[in-house]
């Protein structure tokens, strides 16, 4: 059994935190919420994927 | 009395940090001075520790523009809780992958308990303090509190967990955009020629 993950977009959501967090610094607290949501999003679809399509499986 | 409590749900965010992301730099431990590599879910339920973490820090960046507000503490924890939902639910999957008798897990234990486990203790202990701290925002909310050294070494840390945690999965994947269940090299090492993949790859 193998499966598959997009390690570049796993690196991508890391970077998306950091900029979540430095828009916290900067007090820009909605375009910081807004980042979350995409790293938030970004793990919820690496993980679907991981969970079903790398594993050839559908829900 | 009032002022304790404001003070303890400040200081709960700096508690969140510092537990969360000890656990974290034991990951790191296993990693670096063990040698065993983290799979896509060990990655996947980083991302959702450094999630659950945002949440507090978010609250302890607040207080650099004056006193906290009601909305920005509870969306603060909001998202901690968000983090730790889906956090969770990534843990229970790499349990139940190794759930069958027999099955010697992925990696070696910490403490008796495998990693993904002791992810989903650190999930449900962020989960239950983020829910304590929700019911009584207007309690535990701190208002005016100095965002201090403690406050700037705490985010700091969550910063370079963020950093590092970003180029370790690039070195790990190197340019390739998929990469197999269980990693057994530094693939951008080994496409740079630095070193060679092993013939025979790492038992799950």
């Amino acid at each position: 059994m193998v499966s598959y993950t997009l390690r570049m977009v796993d690196a991508a959501i890391f970077l998306s935190m950091l900029v979540c967090l430095g828009l916290f610094w900067r007090g820009r607290r909605l375009a910081a919420k807004f980042a979350f949501f995409i790293a938030l999003i970004g793990v919820i679809l690496l993980f679907k994927h991981h969970a079903t399509d790398a594993l050839n499986i559908s829900l | 009395m009032s002022r304790f409590l404001q003070l303890f749900g400040y200081w709960t965010c700096h508690f969140n940090i510092l537990t969360v992301s000890s656990v974290l730099l034991g990951a790191y431990y296993i990693q670096f001075a063990e040698g065993e590599f983290p799979c896509p879910l060990c990655i996947l339920q980083r991302m959702a520790m450094l999630l659950t973490i945002l949440g507090s820090a978010s609250i302890l960046l607040a207080s650099r523009q004056g006193p906290i507000e009601f909305h920005s503490y509870s969306a603060g924890y909001g998202m901690s809780v968000l983090g730790a939902v889906i956090g969770s639910i990534i843990a229970l999957r790499q349990i139940a992958l190794h759930i069958a008798p027999g099955d010697p897990g992925y990696g070696s234990p910490a403490f008796g308990l495998h990693l993904y486990t002791w992810a989903l203790i650190v999930f449900g202990v962020v989960a239950a303090v983020s829910g304590v701290n929700l019911a009584w925002t207007k309690r535990f909310n701190p208002h005016a509190v100095e965002f201090g050294w403690a406050s700037k070494c705490c985010v700091g840390l969550v910063a370079l967990l963020m950093l590092s945690n970003a180029i370790i999965v690039f070195i790990e994947a190197g340019f390739h955009i998929s990469l197999p269940d269980n990693p057994t090299c530094y693939q951008l090492f080994v496409d740079l020629g630095w070193t060679t993949a092993p013939l025979v790859p790492a038992e799950s």
